[in-house]
């Protein structure tokens, strides 16, 4: 059987299922798991279940109350989602909640992020801030921080955390307000890393750059370890 | 108790960066449970169970050369393989199983001629477990419904069979490995490991 197309707008009430064409917007309301091959929300939508789509787009004040899953998600504007979002491309920009863990091949996020589970991906970049309890494992992970962030741990293989600057950098600080941009981090394990502006209790890897700003209570390294004359560092191990 | 590492020791012994480390775990080649948080005097720290995490290090520094990370991954996962099928003969001859125990399910499954991973998996288990000599055709089978049963919901939580017999009647126990506190029999199989066969199977075939 051929799948159909859901469209709705307005203030609509619709059930979930299987579907070609997802396109909802206003301040409609999906009840069930919704599968479908291109997904399409904008305004104040929920979603009372799980979505599974190729691709996955979402903005305005959306809430996905279940996980996302789909090749290329996108999520702009205010939304939330409950649930874990598995993707091989994720984009959230704006003031973004997650309530899971975040999985994806690339992760892009910018604006004030929030995530309650650990994030997972090969490549990480962040413009804005960040606030996770969770743990942080990426292949490659650019952090250009404009707010306040806070992470539990911070591991991979290649790790760069610097105060944003630049165009995106000064619109979102203007916005956010936050003064500037600065990481609080229990851990940071990796093969390279450089750090600005980071509170953390215990950095271990082969190459160690500590840049300006830092406070960090333990270094362990390999191979080389600098230290910003303007960053304190209370132990330094050589491995 | 099984003796641990931490992981700082971990790095040194086998010559490993915390990179690759992080990407096994991402690519799901170490299980997480194996990441083990405890608190010592200097703070947090992790450790993994020694044994295990050194053979698996070496598994895949060994094979690291042509394979992928997602082959491997593949291998250690503790999912069934669905697309895979093979013939008995390849079976055979490949000495991934006895000529006894293909043919006990030749008669079981009369006609078929291609076996998927799943089927082989319990005729894997069936000769590990007859093999020694003390569970009857019967039991096995109410073990491998059993296990057919509930494989989905407990495959990722390490699971383990132990079976007792009192009096004649077989009682079989699917458990997370290890965690048997106390029992006053002496079980006739114990703790035998389904993710370490569903290992050794992969090993085997891919």
């Amino acid at each position: 059987m051929e799948k159909r197309d859901l469209k709705l707008s307005g203030a609509t009430v619709a059930t979930g299922g299987e579907y070609r064409d997802v396109r909802v917007s206003g301040a409609s309301k999906i009840t069930s798991d919704i599968i479908c091959e291109t997904m399409n929300i904008s305004g104040a939508i929920t979603v009372d279940g799980n979505v599974e789509a190729q691709s996955c787009k979402v903005s305005g004040a959306c809430k996905i109350n279940g996980n996302v899953k789909s090749d290329d998600i996108k999520i702009s504007g205010g939304s939330s989602i409950t649930g874990t979002l598995t993707g091989k491309e994720i984009t959230l920009a704006g003031g973004i909640k997650v309530g899971g863990d975040i999985k994806s091949n690339l992760l892009k996020l910018s604006g004030e992020i929030t995530v309650g589970g650990d994030m997972e991906c090969e490549e990480f970049r962040l413009t804005g801030g960040i606030n996770s309890r969770g743990v942080v494992n990426c292949e490659k992970c650019e952090l250009e921080l404009a707010a306040k962030s806070e992470l539990n741990e911070l591991v991979g293989a290649y790790i760069s955390v610097r105060e944003g600057n630049g165009v995106t950098g000064g619109i979102i600080k203007s916005l956010l307000g936050k003064g500037k941009g600065s990481l609080k981090v229990n851990l940071v394990e990796g093969d390279e890393i450089y750090l600005e502006n980071t509170t953390c209790e215990m950095v271990r890897g082969e190459k160690i750059t500590i840049g300006p700003g830092c406070r960090i209570g333990t270094v362990e390294y390999a191979e080389l370890l600098e230290i910003h004359s303007d960053s304190r560092v209370e132990n330094k191990i050589e491995r | 108790m099984e003796e641990l590492i931490s992981k700082k020791d971990l790095l040194i012994e086998t010559n490993i960066s915390y990179g690759q480390l992080y990407r096994w775990k991402r690519k799901k080649l170490i299980p997480e449970d194996w990441f083990m948080k405890k608190s010592t005097y200097t703070g947090h720290e992790t450790f993994f169970p020694r044994e295990k995490i050194m053979e698996r290090i070496e598994q895949i520094l060994n094979m690291k050369d042509g394979a992928s990370l997602d082959d491997l991954a593949d291998k250690f996962s503790s999912d069934i393989p669905e697309e895979m099928v093979r013939r008995k003969e390849d079976l055979l001859n490949h000495q991934i199983l006895s000529k006894e125990i293909v043919s006990l399910y030749e008669e079981i499954f009369k006609g078929k001629e291609e076996y998927n991973f799943q089927d082989i998996l319990y005729m894997y288990i069936s000769e590990d477990l007859l093999g020694k000599g003390q569970l009857s055709i019967e039991d096995m089978s109410r073990i491998l419904r059993m296990l057919s049963d509930n494989y989905e919901s407990i495959k990722d939580k390490d699971p383990s069979l132990s079976v007792y017999r009192k009096f004649g009647v077989s009682i079989s126990l699917l458990h997370k490995s290890d965690e048997i506190f106390y029992s006053d029999q002496t079980p006739i199989v114990n703790n035998y490991s389904i993710r370490s066969a569903v290992e050794k199977l992969k090993m085997k075939l891919i």
